[in-house]
């Protein structure tokens, strides 16, 4: 295929994934717009269900995956837009190639609920050096969905940094070059710290909805515990955004002697009957979906997609600004259903879905032409 | 998670009462907050603010004008990032090279 001129790819024979190499030019942010047409319908309504760049051996040439609708024709005019793709060299302001740890703790963990968990693993990185007298140590809390990779790369294939890439590096707030740096993932994140998928030793089954309700002050004594473990007796600071800085201010309160400062960003002391109100109606479009198997979909090997998927529709609209929403939308409200929907379907983490949304928003044009 | 969150409420062990529960508090404290956050609203934060300065506890505050909602501390907000930046820079580290 040949950059720059229009080419009909037939996937009528296929559903799903359809790989195809391009050669793209140099640069930061290439991408492709595609433009879908039903067969016989050149100039009909497009629309796009998936879309993966995936690099291959050479940086420039991508392995476009492509999910379309059977029987649909794919045209693909190779101009420029923006997809997320990894710099060919590290901006000097990146903390760089990083690589996760994991810590198993075996001394039983009394929770808030009254149960215990009797062992259990951390999974957290570290960016920049501890020094001599571990006083430059910054913890790093994260919100709802997020997890322990705040900064970096895990390869020079990742398309997307760690989800605070803005905050911490060298030169940035959260200077790497100052400080050492603990982001982990907290207890049942699932995101590689023991939680409802991990196994119960008891049952030897996934814990599933037996997982015991951790709140933020057992995240915080948890936190304390890999401080322990990483010789930090006192943090310079522990940062956090949203629930992150819930639990930046629960440090304050049951730690006072272990944290010389508090950086409490977008959060509050209590959530609003509001607040609480949407967790409820997120909770339920979960619990409501036949594949949730009363919490044990684990087992039945599958996951509650549908309610997932209204969970976090729900959880994006309420983290956007009427300001930010509009202007996604464009003055087109039909397309909110669209965007969330495939945003969805991307199963994105909310920390990219506005990303999405506006990646999807520059492909409008194109798609619509 | 999402129970974590509903759960969160220091002050619930001391009659509701903020300022109370971070009586015993030693840390310097940054709050920053985004006007178009309608999730954790500006007043949400100033609360934490004014039960920190009930207890003559040290506290910066900064309310960032924004239009990005609840997602805007992830966000390259170049006010937000330098506030946040001039307070990390002046933590003192002990046994740092100056």
């Amino acid at each position: 295929m040949t950059f720059g001129r229009r080419v009909v790819y037939n996937t009528w024979h296929s559903s799903l994934a359809n790989g195809l190499n391009i050669n793209l030019t140099k640069g930061r942010h290439v991408g492709l717009p595609l433009h879908y047409a039903r067969r016989g319908e050149p100039t009909c309504s497009p629309y796009v269900f998936a879309l993966r760049v995936r690099p291959t051996c050479s940086p420039y040439v991508f392995a476009l995956k492509i999910i379309t609708p059977v029987g649909a024709n794919l045209r693909v005019r190779p101009q420029l837009i923006t997809l997320f793709q990894m710099p060919d060299i590290l901006p000097p302001d990146c903390v760089g190639l990083v690589r996760p740890q994991t810590h198993q703790f075996t001394t039983p963990l009394a929770l808030d609920c009254g149960r215990s968990l009797p062992s259990y693993e951390l999974i957290y990185e570290t960016y920049g050096q501890l020094n001599q007298n571990h006083s430059n140590a910054v913890l790093i809390c994260h919100a709802l969905s997020s997890d322990h990779h705040a900064a970096g790369y895990y390869s020079m294939q990742d398309k997307k940094p760690g989800w605070w890439e803005s905050c911490i590096g060298p030169g940035k707030p959260i200077d790497t070059n100052r400080f050492f740096v603990v982001s982990l993932n907290n207890l049942g994140a699932c995101q590689g710290s023991t939680g409802p998928k991990s196994i119960n030793p008891e049952t030897g089954k996934p814990y599933g909805p037996d997982f015991p309700i951790v709140t933020v002050r057992d995240w915080v004594k948890s936190q304390a515990r890999l401080g322990d473990v990483l010789g930090i007796t006192q943090w310079a600071a522990v940062i956090g955004g949203s629930l992150g800085g819930m639990q930046a201010l629960q440090w304050a309160i049951d730690y006072p002697k272990h944290l010389r400062h508090s950086v409490v960003i977008a959060a509050a002391p209590k959530l609003t009957a509001q607040n609480i109100a949407f967790n409820e109606v997120a909770r339920q479009a979960i619990l409501s979906d036949p594949d949730f198997h009363a919490g044990h979909y684990y087992q039945h090997d599958v996951v509650p997609r549908r309610g997932l998927m209204l969970a976090r529709m729900l959880g994006h609209i309420t983290y956007l600004s009427e300001d930010a929403m509009r202007k996604s939308l464009g003055g087109n409200y039909a397309k909110v259903n669209s965007i969330l929907a495939l945003m969805s379907n991307f199963k994105l983490k909310v920390i990219y879905a506005i990303k999405a949304a506006h990646l999807l928003i520059a492909l409008m044009p194109i798609l619509i032409y | 998670m999402t129970k974590a969150l509903d759960y969160f409420d220091p002050a619930s062990q001391h009659d509701d009462d903020l300022s109370a529960a971070l009586v015993e508090v030693l840390a310097k404290f940054l709050v920053i907050s985004f006007t178009s956050d309608w999730r954790f609203s500006p007043a949400r934060s100033r609360k934490i603010v004014k039960a920190l300065l009930d207890n003559k506890k040290e506290v910066s505050y900064a309310e960032i004008k924004s239009h990005d909602g609840h997602d805007a501390f992830l966000m390259q907000i170049p006010h937000y990032l330098q506030i946040f930046q001039a307070y990390m820079q002046q933590i003192e580290i002990t046994g740092e090279e100056s």
